[in-house]
């Protein structure tokens, strides 16, 4: 075993051991708290505690932070892979106007009231239906017939998802006083996500998606030296650009149809892994994923406790913690 | 001598959808030309004349409009990028500064070789990169990162990179550019090394024309996208062609030590003297 896959295991079992923790420590607080040994019990199929707590655990807590470690997760992951494709470190899921198409598929449908005429999983399907919509037309109008210019297909990205947003005011505008309250809310974010299948398939789809991404390592490590020298070394920098934008959007996609609009995830956390760990890619996509999960864990703990018995958005949590280490961190670091 | 690389009637430049703003410049129209195996060939010609665009050909990076490449007989058309790397290397004009150990950059040479599911170096490539290293004598800085590396440091790392592709051909866009004559020297002293002790076949393009006459055994001589001339040294440079090709007055003389052409430069001032 080379020094470097064993840094690569060692890595990889520290991040995993620190994930289950907060995990963990995450299913025991809240309103009740619940001791870590009953949760483990618990989780185990046994114990002997109350079925209210059992109920509590099983039904509410532990779905959201699955929800928390597979969005955070695969928002994590799809930013650290467009940041390679685009070669920019600004770029997040969201900056493509994948929140943007998703927002607007959402409000579209609940000013058409469709909610109440098919149910509350409409919201969820007309997320990831506007997601997907905005994603082709990126790529369409992005993508010219013969090599893939990335500035372009970024400033296409970063256009649409203003008419997006521009088009969801509309929807505002034109709505109800509680129209406009639910489409607030749901681009608020959050990981109170009532269908527990649902749930399970975001975290499985974060999950394939990581693996997958494991595809693509030694492309996005070339292509840290540029498009045209990973050429020459032998990557099909085009076909790994069109799949690479594909996979990143679609895990971004269904993560915001679950969820919402959870930003800064996909921006923060590839960046503090970048500082901690360096750029090699083999290193980043997994942290990228269970430091993301971690972290959106983390932060909805903080959200659900910070000022119970209410519960704050997610997304400012994200915002403001994540920002403020990210500043630190960058302010005690020779250079970027 | 077999010949190791042959283009025939090769036209490449860029289509409409990419054209650059002057239509004619970058293009190149009906090359031909062949290298021996083992030789150390250098490109010349002024600016624009299709010097860089003929190794974006070459290295696959641009799309032939008609003609043919062979390497060893084998049309390079029929290769994938990744077959491709795995015979023709290439050293770029710009460094390739990037926040990456020396190391772990040479051993992306290794890049086109990975199994299907291999995601970490195994020991042969890594005895290979740092043999590469020796030869160019970065070994020393294998844990630094590349930004920290001066100008010609940085150049040796991406040759021993090209190296470790082990490549059966070298192109390098322009690799003394930036440096003093010093680290020129020690470039260039460095790929004549190569090119004899390994029967590298060295494809160069370079501006400087005292060095390309010193250094290489054949010269070919690029204008408006075409070969102008090509031949040894002696073939190439004489103020005739030179003057033709470059619309600049020379002069040029033997070097007493080791019996190339060189060219000198005149100003306008001293022109008018004589």
């Amino acid at each position: 075993m080379s020094p470097k896959s064993r840094l690569w295991y060692f890595n990889t079992l520290l991040l995993s051991i620190l994930t289950v923790a907060v995990a963990l420590y995450s299913l025991t607080v809240g309103e009740k708290n619940i001791s870590l040994s009953e949760v483990v019990k618990m989780l185990l199929g046994g114990g002997d505690s109350d079925p209210v707590t059992a109920m509590l655990l099983r039904q509410v807590r532990l779905p959201r932070v699955v929800l928390g470690l597979a969005v955070g997760g695969s928002l994590s992951l799809a930013g650290v892979i467009l940041q390679g494709v685009y070669h920019n470190p600004l770029v997040e899921p969201f900056t493509l106007g994948i929140s943007g198409g998703a927002s607007l598929g959402v409000a579209v449908s609940i000013v058409l009231g469709l909610p109440a005429i098919i149910g509350w999983y409409v919201l969820p399907l007309a997320g990831f239906i506007g997601a997907l919509v905005l994603i082709f037309a990126i790529y369409a109008l992005g993508t010219g017939r013969g090599q893939i210019d990335v500035t372009k297909m970024l400033l296409t990205g970063v256009m649409v998802s203003f008419v997006a947003s521009s088009a969801m005011m509309l929807m505002m505008a034109l709505g109800t006083k509680d129209e406009l309250h639910s489409i607030v809310f749901w681009t608020m974010g959050s990981l109170d996500e009532p269908d527990t299948a649902l749930v399970w398939l975001t975290f499985i789809v974060g999950v394939v998606g990581l693996a997958l991404s494991y595809f693509f390592v030694r492309p996005l490590n070339a292509m840290r030296l540029g498009g045209d020298k990973a050429m020459n070394l032998g990557i099909n920098v085009n076909r790994t650009v069109k799949l690479l934008f594909f996979m990143a959007s679609l895990l971004a996609g269904v993560c915001v149809a679950v969820a919402g609009i959870i930003g800064f995830v996909g921006l923060i956390v590839p960046h503090l892994l970048r500082m901690l760990l360096g750029a090699d890619y083999r290193f980043l996509l997994i942290s990228s994923f269970l430091g993301g999960g971690a972290f959106l864990v983390l932060s909805d703990v903080a959200a659900r406790t910070l000022m119970s018995p209410a519960e704050l958005p997610i997304g400012v949590i994200t915002g403001v913690i994540g920002g403020s280490i990210f500043i630190i961190m960058m302010r005690n670091r020779r250079k970027i | 001598m077999s010949v190791f690389f042959n283009i025939s009637n090769y036209s490449c430049g860029y289509t409409s959808t990419r054209r650059r703003r002057d239509d004619d410049a970058f293009c190149l129209h009906d090359v031909n030309f062949s290298v021996n195996k083992g030789t150390f060939a250098g490109i010349i010609g002024p600016n624009g004349s299709g010097k860089t665009t003929l190794f974006r050909g070459i290295s696959g990076l641009l799309p032939a409009l008609s003609g043919s490449m062979e390497i060893e007989g084998k049309q390079l058309s029929g290769f994938s990028l990744r077959e491709r790397a795995r015979h023709i290397a290439v050293v770029t004009q710009t460094v390739d500064a990037v926040p990456l150990r020396v190391e772990e950059y040479v051993l992306m040479g290794r890049l086109p070789y990975y199994h299907r599911f291999q995601f970490f170096d195994s020991h042969t490539d890594i005895s290979l990169a740092r043999r590469y290293m020796e030869q160019t004598d970065v070994i020393h800085l294998k844990d630094k990162l590349m930004t920290e590396l001066s100008g010609g440091e940085q150049q040796r790392a991406a040759i021993a990179r090209a190296l470790t592709q082990e490549p059966s051909l070298l192109l390098l866009d322009e690799p003394t550019a930036h440096l003093d004559i010093t680290h020129q020297v020690r470039i260039l002293n460095l790929i004549s090394h190569l090119n004899d002790n390994m029967g590298l076949t060295v494809l160069m393009v370079i501006h400087d024309l005292n060095l390309a006459s010193e250094y290489c055994e054949q010269l070919l001589l690029f204008n408006h996208g075409r070969v102008h001339t090509s031949g040894t040294p002696a073939d190439v440079i004489n103020w005739n062609t030179i003057e033709q090709v470059y619309q600049t007055p020379v002069v040029t003389r033997i070097n007493p030590y080791s019996g190339k052409p060189v060219v000198f430069l005149v100003s306008e001032k001293n022109l008018g003297k004589r």
